[in-house]
Parts: C-alpha cells; sequence; structure tokens
C-alpha cells in the first residue's frame, strides 16, 4: 500500500525473499530489471513497484513469465496528488498473480501504451482513460467508451469528482431521498 | 408541403375519434388486450426474468403475450430495469417507431425513481418524465407473478381506455420532447447516428 | 467495363453457359448491430458490410453502466453486497464472492468451515443455472428452440431453491463478508438439491440429442470464430474460451479457493479453438459441476457457525476493516471473475474494481474474431463467447 514502507536497500529486499516458487520468480525478474522492487505477499501473490518511466520495459520482461494482463486498475490517491495505477499480471505456467504497482501525478497523467504486448491493454486503457483522464500515449482509440460525452469530460470516477451535487445538477427535481421533514437525505 | 394534400383533411394521421372507428371500438380494444406483442428488447437487469416468464413455469403466450424483433409490429414495449441515457435514446427511437395504439410498463423501483441508483450518475431518475409510462411495477426485481399481475392491470387499462400513454405523448409532445432535449442536447438524434461514422 | 475481381474462370465457365457475369462494385455499408436485437442484449456492435461478410466491426458497450465503482465508494461495506452482485445478472453470486473474498482478506477473517461449505455449494449452484441460462440463448440463436425451452424450465428449480435458501430468485444478497447471511434453512432443503442435481442429470442425455450432438449445432458452429492459443493468452481470453483453446487454466484448479482443493474434477480442454470448441467445453463442464455438487452433498455441511466471530459485526454500518488491498477471483461460466479492493481504514472501500471475463471476450476479441463473419454467424460468436454487456459496462 505505502511506498516509503518498500523503501529498502537491494541486500535487505533479497534476504526478505522466501525460498518459494514465488520467491524465486520475484528474484528472477529483479535480476534483469534492477529498477523494480519486488516483494512476495502471500502464497500466489507477488507485488512489485516500478517508475513509471520504465513501466514499459518492465512489462515487456514480465509478459515472458506473465502471459496474460487481467486488468488495470486505478486509484486515486487525492490526498498524495498521484494516481496509483496497478496493473494486475496472471502468469498460467507458474499460477501466480502479480501487482505491478507505479504512480503518477495527478496532473500530468501520461503512461505508455502497452497494446503492443497485449492487445488487450486497449480496453482497459480507454476504460482508465475514461474514468480517471490518464493518457496513454500510442493507444488511438481513446475517448468516450461506455459514458456519454457529458460524463466523459467530468472523468467521474476521480476522487475530487462530487457526484450528489452533479446528480442533482443534471436531474434537479426529479432528485428527492429526502425524510419526511425535509431536512436530511435518506440512503 | 405539397404532398400532404393528397392526404385530405386528415394530414396523413389516422383519428381513432372519428365515428366510423368509434363504432368498433370494443371490438378493437377485445383485440388489443388480447394479441400483446412485445419489443424484444430487454434493458436493464430486469430481463434475466423474461425467459422464465416466457417459458414452461410462467408461460405468457396463454394470454396471447409473444416476444417480437421488431418495433415496427410490436403493441408493449417493457422497460425491464434501470435506463441510462445511452438507453433512453434508444428506448426513445424505439418507442416512436412503434405503432400507435402502444403501451409501456416499466418494470422494477429504477424506472420510478432511480431505485438502488438514486445517486448513480449515470441513470436516469424518473422514466415518465420523457416518455410515457402506463404500468409501473415496484420492486427490485420483480417476480414473474409481479409483471404478470401487471400485465394484466394493463390488459384491464386498455378495456376500460385507461392506457393512453401513447395519447399522452402525442398530445404533449413538446413537454416531452423539451424534457428529452433537456438531457441530451439539442439535435441528439442526428449526433447519435453519426458519432460512430467516424471510426469506420 | 469488366470487374477485375472477378477471377478468369468464372467468367469463362459463365461465358461458356451463355451467361455474363455483371461487374458489381465493391460496396460496402454499415449496420447498426442492437441493442434493439434479441442476440446482443444491450449491446450494440456496428458492422461494415462488405455484402453478406463482415470487413470491420467496432464494439459499442455502455448500454448498462451506473458507474458501480464510484457508487461503491459511497455506501459501506456491507451495503455494497447489495449492490456489486447486479454486476453479473445471470449468475449473481460471483460478484458478491469476490468482494466478499478480498474483504475477507483485508480483514484477516478465517471463514468458518459451514460458510465454507455453503459458498462453495452456492457458487456451483449458480454455475448451473448460469449453464441453462446459456443454453437457452444459444439454443435460441441457432433456431433450436426446444432446448432453450426446456433449459428455461430445469432453471426454475435452482431459482427454488435459491429462493428458499436466501429469499430471492435472481438476486441473492447471500454472500456477504466474513460468512453468509443465514443458514441452510434444513434437511429438505439438501433433498431437494440432491433431487434437482439427480434430475438435471438425468436430463443431459437429452440435451446430447437435441443440442450437442446436434447436426444443426454441427453445421452452424464448426470453423466459426477460430482463435488460437497465442492470440487467446495475449486478449486475456479465460473461462470456457481458453479451454476450448487447449489452455488449461481454471481458477478452481491454479487459484484454489474455498473447498475446491478437497474436490476431485476435471478440466475438459479441447485444442480447435472454434465455437464447436467452446460449446463442447460447455457442456462437459456442466458434467463437472453435477459431479462437484454430488460431492458437496456426500460431504455434507459441517456443523458449526455459518458466520464468524468477531465483535466488530455488531454494529454492521461503522464495521471498519484496516487498510490494505487484495485482489480475489473465481471461475464463473464466463471466465474469471475478479476484485480489487483498496481500503485505507474508513467505513467505506476506497476502491472497488471488478474484472469482468467479457472485458476481453466482447470488445477487442469479438472485434477480431468478427472479421470476416458472416452476418448469421455474428450471434452464434457472440454467444460462444457468452458475451455479458453488464460485465464490460458495470
Amino acid at each position: 500500500m505505502d511506498m516509503n514502507e518498500n523503501k529498502t536497500n537491494e541486500k535487505v529486499e533479497e534476504t526478505r525473499l522466501p525460498d518459494t516458487k514465488e520467491g524465486k520468480l520475484v528474484k528472477a525478474l529483479i535480476g534483469k530489471a534492477p529498477y523494480a522492487e519486488g516483494s512476495v505477499r502471500r502464497e500466489r501473490r507477488v507485488e512489485f513497484h516500478v517508475p513509471a518511466e520504465r513501466i514499459h520495459d518492465f512489462l515487456e520482461l514480465a509478459s515472458e513469465t506473465f502471459e496474460m494482463l487481467m486488468q488495470i486498475s486505478v486509484v486515486d490517491w487525492l490526498k498524495e496528488g498521484e494516481f496509483e495505477v496497478v496493473y494486475q499480471l496472471w502468469s498460467v505456467s507458474e499460477g501466480v498473480h502479480a501487482f505491478v504497482r507505479t504512480r503518477i501525478p495527478r496532473e500530468d497523467a501520461k503512461l505508455p501504451t502497452v497494446m503492443d504486448i497485449w492487445p488487450v491493454a486497449e480496453t482497459y486503457e480507454r476504460e482508465a482513460h475514461e474514468f480517471f483522464g490518464i493518457i496513454f500515449k500510442g493507444n488511438p482509440r481513446l475517448g468516450p467508451f461506455l459514458l456519454e460525452p457529458r460524463e466523459y469530460e467530468k472523468h467521474p470516477l476521480r476522487k475530487d469528482f462530487n457526484m450528489l451535487s452533479y446528480v442533482k445538477a443534471i436531474y434537479g427535481d426529479d432528485f428527492d431521498r429526502y425524510d419526511e421533514s425535509k431536512t436530511n437525505y435518506v440512503i | 408541403m405539397d404532398e400532404r394534400k393528397d392526404f385530405g383533411e386528415n394530414d396523413g394521421v389516422i383519428h381513432y375519434e372519428l365515428q366510423e372507428f368509434k363504432l368498433f371500438e370494443p371490438l378493437f380494444k377485445w383485440a388489443r388486450k388480447k394479441s400483446l406483442w412485445i419489443v424484444a428488447f430487454c434493458t436493464g437487469c430486469g430481463g434475466i426474468e423474461m425467459p422464465p416468464l416466457a417459458t414452461a413455469r410462467y408461460d405468457f403466450e396463454r394470454f396471447g403475450i409473444m416476444p417480437n424483433p421488431a418495433p415496427r409490429m410490436a403493441d408493449l414495449f417493457l422497460i425491464t430495469g434501470y435506463v441510462t441515457p445511452k438507453t433512453l435514446k434508444r428506448i426513445i427511437i424505439t418507442y416512436e417507431m412503434m405503432q400507435d395504439p402502444k403501451y409501456l410498463l416499466a418494470h422494477g423501483s429504477c424506472p420510478i425513481n432511480g431505485g438502488v441508483y438514486w445517486d448513480s450518475y449515470n441513470v436516469v431518475k424518473q422514466l415518465d418524465k420523457y416518455i410515457p409510462i402506463d404500468v409501473a411495477i415496484a420492486g427490485c426485481m420483480p417476480r414473474p407473478e409481479a409483471v404478470m399481475d401487471g400485465i394484466m392491470e394493463i390488459m384491464r387499462k386498455i378495456e376500460t381506455g385507461e392506457a393512453d400513454g401513447w395519447k399522452r405523448y402525442r398530445e404533449n409532445y413538446e413537454y416531452y420532447r423539451r424534457n428529452q432535449d433537456k438531457l441530451f442536447g439539442e439535435g441528439w438524434r442526428e449526433k447519435e447516428a453519426k458519432r460512430w461514422l467516424a471510426w469506420i | 467495363m469488366t470487374n477485375p475481381e472477378v477471377p478468369k474462370e468464372l467468367r469463362e465457365e459463365a461465358k461458356g453457359h451463355d451467361m455474363y457475369l455483371h461487374p458489381i462494385a465493391k460496396d460496402t455499408y454499415e449496420l447498426f448491430f442492437g441493442p434493439q436485437h434479441m442476440a446482443t442484449e444491450n449491446f450494440s456492435i456496428i458492422l461494415k458490410m462488405d455484402g453478406n461478410r463482415v470487413e470491420k466491426a467496432i464494439v459499442n458497450p455502455g448500454f448498462l453502466h451506473r458507474g458501480f465503482e464510484k457508487l461503491a465508494e459511497q455506501r459501506p461495506y456491507f451495503t455494497n453486497i447489495a449492490l456489486l452482485l447486479r454486476i453479473c445478472v445471470p449468475e449473481s453470486d460471483v460478484p458478491e464472492n469476490i468482494y466478499s473474498m478480498a474483504v475477507d482478506e483485508i480483514v484477516g477473517w478465517e471463514v468458518p468451515e459451514r460458510a465454507v461449505w455453503i459458498r462453495t455449494t452456492v457458487l456451483e449452484m449458480a454455475r448451473l443455472s448460469a449453464w441453462m441460462f446459456w443454453i437457452m440463448g444459444f439454443g435460441n440463436e441457432i433456431g433450436l428452440y426446444t432446448a432453450g425451452q426446456w433449459a428455461a424450465a430445469y432453471r426454475e428449480r435452482f431459482m427454488r431453491l435459491f429462493e428458499e435458501l436466501t429469499g430471492g430468485r435472481v438476486y441473492h444478497i447471500y454472500t456477504v463478508p466474513g460468512g453468509v447471511r443465514r443458514d441452510i434453512p434444513g434437511d429438505r432443503w439438501l433433498r431437494q438439491l440432491r433431487d434437482t442435481v439427480e434430475y438435471i442429470k438425468s436430463k443431459m442425455k437429452d440435451f446430447d440429442e437435441i443440442l450437442f450432438d446436434n447436426y444443426i449445432t454441427f453445421e452452424r458452429t464448426e470453423g466459426v470464430g477460430v482463435m488460437d492459443r497465442r492470440f487467446a493468452l495475449k486478449h486475456a481470453v479465460t473461462g470456457p474460451n481458453l479451454r476450448a483453446t487447449g489452455v488449461p487454466y481454471d481458477v478452481r484448479k491454479d487459484d484454489p479457493y474455498y473447498l475446491y482443493p478437497e474436490l476431485d474434477f476435471e478440466v475438459p480442454v479441447l485444442k480447435e479453438g472454434d465455437s464447436l470448441a467452446r460449446v463442447l467445453v460447455r457442456r462437459y463442464e456442466m458434467e463437472q459441476d453435477l459431479y462437484i455438487l454430488e460431492q458437496l452433498l456426500d460431504m455434507g455441511p459441517p456443523s458449526g457457525p455459518y458466520m464468524v466471530q468477531d465483535a466488530r459485526l455488531k454494529a454492521l454500518p461503522r464495521f471498519k476493516p484496516p487498510k490494505g488491498d487484495a485482489y480475489a477471483h473465481v471461475e464463473s461460466t464466463k471466465g474469471d471473475f475478479g476484485a480489487y479492493v483498496v481500503s485505507n481504514g474508513t467505513h467505506k472501500p476506497y476502491r472497488v474494481h471488478v474484472r469482468g471475463p467479457s472485458q476481453s471476450h466482447g470488445v477487442t476479441v469479438l472485434e477480431e474474431l468478427l472479421k470476416g463473419a458472416r452476418l448469421a454467424d455474428v450471434p452464434v460468436i457472440l454467444k460462444t463467447l457468452d458475451n455479458c454487456p453488464p460485465d464490460i459496462d458495470r
């Protein structure tokens, strides 16, 4: 969760890795990509922290063992002013799930596309772009995907998008969820 | 419009209030009630209760109800669940394609006031503002028995002439059109069709 | 003017019969397929057609987008169950389970044995009822309506069992973090479940005769929408669609959860990768699911509590898990269904992200497979991929 927690030097990192298939997998990958930090979370779950500028190189390396890109999850950390982009990878041969985490600033949210590694990333990137406004350089189909253009411009899954006030502005009178005293909202 | 003159004083619109039609009105009502064809457009989650309704256990074909792919030949439009603005555009176009008289049955809590999605940014809160609803069934999701009850209710309303949503839509077209344009913006019908041609 | 695209032999053959082949200018047109269409269900494809062949397909989803992920951030943990299960309508237990599993992992709860048994049974029942629903849709698509009528009727048996167990027909709101919401009604329910399993098992032969071993099914599906193993992996195809290309990946085996490590079942794999292989893999899996349910019933529910014992559960709306995140996934009939839940220590989740299998099946894979297909094959490809639009839209 917290990046600072994992900022330990490499020697400690290596000793922390357990002697299991997950530990060996992480060790092999870290050996090829020294800029990344890796750890084992539990059985069949491993985790990598990668700086945003090297994410494409790292995923290209990782795609040899992790054949499938299951999802690109974005978490909006509003207080820190950062988007956390989590590439969820699955290795069919090893049976291990990997979180590849990277952080990018909210104001200048740009990442290279991974469509050339996994063509399915096109859909995930379109979705992440639509809901958070992250620009994936090289993806030709960014734009309104699931939403209408009006909602698309707001990037609704950002934490600073206030849903209640938006719904009130659009639907106005229809939006009636007051209690009997007409003072409080009822959920 | 010179071509319009060919239709005579009716302006190309058949007025059901004419004397000749009134004579046969009871027969028409009976026929309409007993052969409700449904547009096969299952919006939202309620579509999953359609197959049980159409098959052995609840079998609505015994009431003369049948799903039909073409909106031109359908009488009954089931709004089976929440409606997003994107779907509402298609619903309006499909509803306008249907021939008069047409009936609209809203299924579930969501078309009434948003239901569970009361604060969602992408769900239409009150469907009645955009198209006229004849019968609404509450519940999430309504059991097939409740839907059958709603269909019986619409049959009763056809018999008594209370199911007049299609007349309301024609008479108050300005009101409905204003609400639709307010939600989607002016000229949405043309824009929606053109939006996709750039991709092809 | 002669058309250079008409092959020479054809032209000469036509001349031999005193005929003349008229040059046809290559003309394409756009076809808006859905959402008002029996096969697509709230999903639209814009097809660029060249005569009867699809030249290019553009998928236009989003008719069911309700913003679940945003709504889940506004509601407490336990309320979210009633919301998130609407993501997968034919198999609504799957989103409940992935969300509950992820929250269990964040909190560190060990779900009691009885609850684990109930959850496994409910998931398998949901799988079987979803298979029935799929048979109905697929049978109707290729014109075998009888199979559809039977399947919808047999599905009602599961609906009745679900109703007795949970109180709801379609949406159960049953699996909650820490266990399940209520106990099994009694031995009668277990007996009814066994009867249902036996009944469906006896009916599998009928389905074989009318659908799976039918000449029409073979003619309609063989060689339609072929994908290979490499393509499937690059496009994150999961579930029966992946197993039809020769990759034996099943979440129940490869990332086991609940009681699956103790259960004995096989993962059927075919190599062809066409629509027929996808249909047959589903048919074999149905058999395995019946077998799993039989084993579960033989095992019987272990005694004990059906909900975890925790003081925090006394005040549910203010229930706060610790900081953390977790990814959980289960095998649904459509594929690998996953949820990523992030908690920041408050009583509402910070982020819930659901991975629906149709996100890959229904967009990039479908667009690729439709290229060059005939118009009549479009519904077949859609149904054999088992594309479920609410997964994509959420």
